[in-house]
């Protein structure tokens, strides 16, 4: 397993960079599009959504928080963050009453379509915004930065269950090594990636980045765990698929967004 | 450092198409762009700020975008009234303010009159204004002055003409600048730009940050000013950058 994923990270993450750093603004909204699509069809499978009226329901849940990310007059902060909480209530809930607890069926459905249309856009609207691309790739690289810090620090020292009944594998230590692990990679990457930052501003980017890496992470399990399935699709072999692979990047993209203006 | 700068603010539209992204989100930034600029004016203490945000002319652009623009105005001031009063900043308008949908004037007026004790720096909106038709306005106002007998014709100097402007009681701008290389005054202030210095820049509104804003700043202090005096005959003055 762990080999499969090294290789398919060390395939992914070149193309990604690739993309972030080459593709013109408009193509890089087209495919972040593209990319929502794909997400929502796995939101689809998973909920087992089939039926037309199921399929129209994801895509309305989808459009509006959408449209008023990428349309609206303000900045409309609060659609991430009405979906952010609504997101970690849901995963509480989970965690207290146990994974059998939580939403399922339309409500899920609908659920997932918010979760993709509220969150992706912000890809293309950090990317292609002012300092775009450097900053999509400081936030990408910390949070892979957290993955691999909790992963590896979680397999050698991890004792405590951080979140049993909705991430079974993931400990307390593993959480406090991600989250050292991004604020050195913040502190390593930032004279590059933001040099008009502060040290100051860039170590408390890199612990909000780390914390929504890991919450984001977590919620993408509890959607699954809703659900009751493993992994959301098989588009990245050993890492499943591509909600599996964007949990941890939609909140912390919103977060630097916003952080950046 | 100039007293007064007014910014035709060109751009929005262009950055956001340039980037995939809807015009909305170019008007987002620009307005992150004011926020920057207003910052930046207050730390050099420059008093006054003009800041040009709808034109008369901006009445024929399609009926969403006025829309569009209008509630963005009207959202501007009903977000930043707050940060105006801890900045101690003092909004008036000039322009057709009458124009304004209802809902807009409503705000506009509120802020005005929140605002007005307020002494660190004045910003101007410039909203439904045209250059020509302020003039216009000002001489009818006059010559009804005159044909009411209460006004010599040989009493009509510059004095009197400025007071009867939308401008009355801001000093004539020093510096105008105009983003997204746009190099025209499209009906902005006519009268009152005789001796301002023009800047013109590639960067487009919602790029124009605290850094563009700086380089504005040295490039005027580069310049010469003479009012139309000759050098060295004690009616014009030399600015040099300060450092």
């Amino acid at each position: 397993m762990l080999r499969t994923r090294v290789w398919t990270a060390l395939a992914v993450l070149p193309a990604l960079l690739a993309i972030i750093i080459l593709a013109p603004a408009p193509l890089f909204t087209a495919i972040i599009a593209l990319l929502a699509v794909v997400a929502l069809s796995e939101i689809a499978s998973m909920t087992a959504a089939r039926d037309a009226g199921r399929i129209a329901l994801l895509i309305i849940a989808a459009l509006l928080p959408a449209a008023a990310v990428w349309f609206a007059t303000d900045t409309s902060r609060i659609v991430p963050e009405f979906t952010f909480l609504g997101l970690v209530l849901m995963m509480a809930l989970m965690l207290v009453h146990g994974p059998g607890h939580g939403p399922h069926g339309a409500a899920l459905t609908a659920i997932g379509g918010v979760y993709v249309g509220a969150l992706y856009p912000y890809f293309a609207l950090l990317r292609n915004g002012s300092d775009g691309i450097a900053l999509s790739i400081l936030m990408l690289l910390l949070v892979i930065a957290t993955d691999s810090a909790a992963y590896f620090v979680g397999r050698t020292i991890g004792r405590l269950k951080l979140a049993p009944n909705v991430s079974p594998n993931k400990t307390v230590e593993g959480a406090i090594g991600g989250l050292i692990g991004a604020v050195v990679a913040g502190l390593v990457l930032r004279p590059f990636l933001a040099p008009h930052w502060d040290v100051g501003s860039g170590v408390s980017f890199a612990v909000m980045i780390s914390l929504l890496a890991q919450v984001g992470d977590l919620i993408g399990s509890t959607l699954k765990r809703a659900a009751g399935v493993k992994d959301s699709g098989w588009i990245f072999p050993g890492h499943g698929g591509l909600i599996d692979r964007s949990c941890s990047l939609v909140f912390a993209a919103a977060f630097t967004y916003y952080y950046s203006r | 450092m100039p007293r007064h700068i007014a910014i035709v603010m060109d751009g929005n539209g262009r950055w956001a198409r340039q980037r995939g992204l809807a015009r909305s989100e170019g008007h987002r930034r620009g307005k992150d762009s004011v926020r920057a600029v207003v910052d930046t004016a207050l730390e050099f203490g420059i008093p006054y700020l003009t800041l040009f945000v709808f034109s008369n002319e901006n009445w024929h652009r399609p009926d969403y975008e006025v829309r569009f623009l209008m509630q963005l105005v009207h959202r501007y001031l009903m977000t930043e009234t707050k940060r105006l009063m801890k900045r101690g900043i003092r909004l008036v308008a000039v322009g057709q303010t009458s124009r304004l949908p209802a809902e807009v004037r409503r705000v506009l007026d509120d802020a005005i009159a929140a605002t007005a004790g307020n002494s660190r720096m004045t910003i101007a909106l410039a909203l439904s204004y045209g250059g020509r038709q302020d003039i216009i306005r000002a001489i009818r106002q006059i010559a009804q002055s005159a044909a009411d007998g209460e006004l010599a014709t040989d009493q009509i100097d510059e004095a009197l003409l400025k007071n009867h402007l939308a401008t009355a009681g801001l000093p004539d701008p020093d510096l105008l600048i105009r983003t997204s290389g746009e190099q025209r005054i499209s009906n902005f202030f006519l009268y009152e730009l005789a001796y301002t210095e023009l800047y013109f820049t590639e960067t487009l509104w919602p790029d124009f940050r605290e850094r563009e804003f700086m380089q504005a700043l040295s490039a005027y202090q580069a310049r010469e000013r003479r009012f139309g005096a000759l050098n060295g005959n004690g009616a014009g003055h030399r600015l040099r950058a300060a450092n």
